[in-house]
């Protein structure tokens, strides 16, 4: 059997960062998704015909 | 060209969901937790998420833009939009990469969807035969031999001796399958299979998550808790952080996750609308994986092993994703209560991430034989399978050492995927033009990329992805080219378990001696063994097959001696196998670009701007 291998808190800090920072930015995404703004014009650009 | 109409995605959220189950397949739950145990724990996370940032977003943004544009010019397969972006004929040579891809893998892929099918359907019926109350390391070796068997590892045609066993059924139900839905279409096959299987996977696998979060070790068994498995993924390491190989491997998980480079994304956007966002889709796609990989594949697959049997057993699992996935959790599954129910489960996810992936393999051949040859729906669905079934069919025969599916992994689903993506991002950057490529992509876009990604795009992502693709080759192309030449290598190695007990053994900083004693199997030679390396290649026989040999490592400091044992499994690759999957390749690349060939005269002859001189229509 290998040395103890318990979750330290920089190991807590890196698993929450990682996993809330995806999850967040998951969210996000969906709802801007989902639930886009009603008044929100096309951003410009474009190569036009 | 036909006169079908021209396809299109049902909805924004069906593109969104397709690509993002392109992305989430087994590598999700099976590569990276292992790659992360391997290589630093949580302070993997740091070179992983570099490389998101700095080349699968941006390279990703860059083919999602690619590949609506090229649709808006009436092309959806990436010879032709290559060729559009390119400015030029050897845009489409490059752009046969595009198809090559995703065919090639496909070769293969559906063979490991079967057998997450085949072991679905054993748990749904009981499990895989390995015996009640049986210690860990028993049933891991039973896991194994059950495996060997599946897969006809030991012979080639060995999966067909038996005649129609059920890792056949297996195998013809979904290749079946995804014939089915590529033929029903974009909208009514592929975007409604991952309108369906993407929710039920994130579903069942946070229900599996909370059972793994919630477990406790059984009496007698490792000791291990829940807290144990979380820190031997998640503790970090920083001196891997000084290891180049570390970065190398967050960089190709990061790549070959996300789908870019794969031929995919080009072909799935080309069916979008000038008014159809492309950033914010192609950044929720990316989430959407990244949610997949970190939180589900991060904290179920590995913890739940370390738990169950314990540290050793799953450092040696950790470095194959197939020795994960069908080795190990099988015995975890044998010893959690409810196990049958949570490995039905988790099979059934890694189908469901499997088939949402094959499906988006097959979409893009189909489309490119479809524009290039004139050809109808069905035609053009009838060529791609069979295709598709020729090169399931070599790979299933040639199973002896799994060499035909690791030569055909290594150099179409690794090596031509990062040449593809640097292909790609050159073409937008400097060939179209960051400026145009920019522009087209806000087009339609409901948040801008930023202009730091718009520096990246143009400088960082290109020179990262060369030092990748350098690292990539140096590391691994030698060894595939000595099997191609017949001079097989193996190295004996103390793998990561050995090497961390090691140095917890010898926390001092000393110069430490090994000395090498072999102890079982066919004679090897010794005599490259270094004193001061914990590994040595050696030349094997051109008539060894797959054995074990085992050795005693001597570790000194000067002082104190201990002795650890090492066991190597030579599994070697038949250089004959190796060059006839060559030949097969090589066959299906002249296909491919005769086809790109005929497909060019048609275009060129119908008068349509196949070099991207015209700007493209609405």
């Amino acid at each position: 059997m290998l040395a103890n291998t318990e979750l330290t808190a920089t190991g807590w800090t890196f698993m929450l960062v990682s996993c809330i920072g995806v999850t967040w930015l998951t969210i996000w995404c969906f709802k801007k998704v989902l639930f886009p703004p009603h008044d929100e014009p096309d951003l410009p650009g474009g190569l036009g015909p | 060209m036909t006169n079908q109409p021209t396809q299109q995605w049902g909805s924004r959220l069906g593109v969104i969901l397709a690509v993002a189950g392109s992305a989430v397949g087994l590598g999700n739950f099976l590569r990276f937790p292992g790659n992360a145990a391997e290589h630093g724990g949580g302070a993997f996370m740091i070179p992983y998420f570099l490389a998101l940032i700095f080349l699968g977003i941006p390279i990703g943004w860059a083919e999602w833009a690619m590949g609506r544009y090229g649709g808006r010019k009436g092309f959806h397969s990436a010879p032709a939009i290559m060729g559009v972006w390119c400015k030029g004929g050897w845009g489409r040579f490059a752009g046969v990469l595009g198809v090559l891809v995703p065919l090639g893998v496909y070769f293969y892929y559906v063979i490991i969807e079967a057998w997450c099918l085949y072991y679905f359907w054993l748990y749904c019926t009981g499990g895989i035969g390995l015996t009640p109350g049986a210690d860990a390391p028993t049933q891991a070796q039973q896991a194994r031999d059950f495996f060997t068997t599946v897969i006809g590892q030991s012979e080639n045609g060995s999966t067909f001796s038996n005649g129609m066993s059920g890792m056949l059924w297996s195998f013809l139900v979904t290749a079946a399958l995804n014939v089915w839905f590529v033929y029903r279409g974009l909208s009514k096959g592929i975007e409604t299979v991952c309108k369906y299987a993407m929710p039920v996977m994130a579903v069942l696998g946070l229900v599996v998550l909370a059972r793994v979060l919630t477990l406790d070790a059984p009496p007698g068994t490792t000791g291990q808790t829940v807290n144990d498995g979380l820190g031997y993924l998640w503790n970090p390491h920083w001196e891997e952080l000084t290891n180049f190989k570390t970065w190398l491997a967050a960089a190709g998980q990061i790549f070959f996750s996300l789908s870019v480079g794969f031929g995919v994304i080009i072909n799935y956007s080309s069916y979008m609308k000038k008014k159809d966002d492309v950033v914010l889709s192609g950044l929720t796609a990316s989430a959407t994986n990244e949610f997949f990989e970190v939180v589900l594949g991060g904290l179920i697959t590995v913890t739940a092993s370390v738990v169950f049997v314990g540290v050793t057993l799953t450092g040696q699992s950790t470095g194959s994703s197939f020795s994960l996935g069908f080795n190990t959790l099988p015995v975890v599954f044998a010893q959690m209560p409810g196990g049958v129910f949570f490995g039905a489960s988790f099979f059934l996810i890694l189908f469901l991430a499997a088939i949402t992936s094959s499906l988006s393999m097959l979409q893009p051949s189909q489309a490119f034989f479809e524009e290039s040859l004139g050809i109808s729906r069905g035609k053009a669905t009838a060529l791609v399978t069979v295709w598709g079934l020729a090169g399931n069919a070599f790979v299933l025969w040639y199973s002896k050492g799994l060499t035909a599916l690791d030569t055909i992994d290594f150099w179409v689903g690794a090596f031509f995927i990062l040449v593809m993506a640097g292909l790609q991002i050159f073409a937008f950057g400097w060939i179209f033009g960051l400026d145009r490529g920019i522009a087209e992509a806000h087009a339609g876009a409901h948040m801008h990329i930023p202009k730091f990604f718009q520096f990246v795009i143009k400088y960082v992502a290109p020179a990262y992805l060369l030092v990748v693709l350098v690292g990539f080759c140096v590391n691994n192309m030698p060894g595939y080219i000595d099997t191609l030449r017949g001079n097989v290598t193996t190295a004996v190695a103390a793998n990561d378990a050995t090497k961390k007990q090691i140095a917890a053994d010898y926390p001092a900083p000393a110069k430490l001696t090994y000395a090498w004693t072999q102890v079982d199997g066919p004679p090897v030679a010794l005599g490259d063994a270094a004193k001061d390396k914990t590994s040595f290649p050696f030349h094997e026989p051109p008539d060894a097959r797959n054995f074990k040999v085992k050795f005693a490592l001597d570790v000194s400091d000067g002082t104190a001696k201990k002795t650890y044992p090492v066991e190597v499994e030579v599994d070697v690759e038949s250089p004959g196998t190796a060059r006839l999957t060559w030949g097969f390749l090589l066959l299906t690349i002249v296909g491919l670009v005769a086809i790109m060939l005929v497909g060019a005269k048609r275009w060129r002859a119908q008068g349509r701007d196949l070099d991207g001189r015209q700007p493209a229509n609405d």
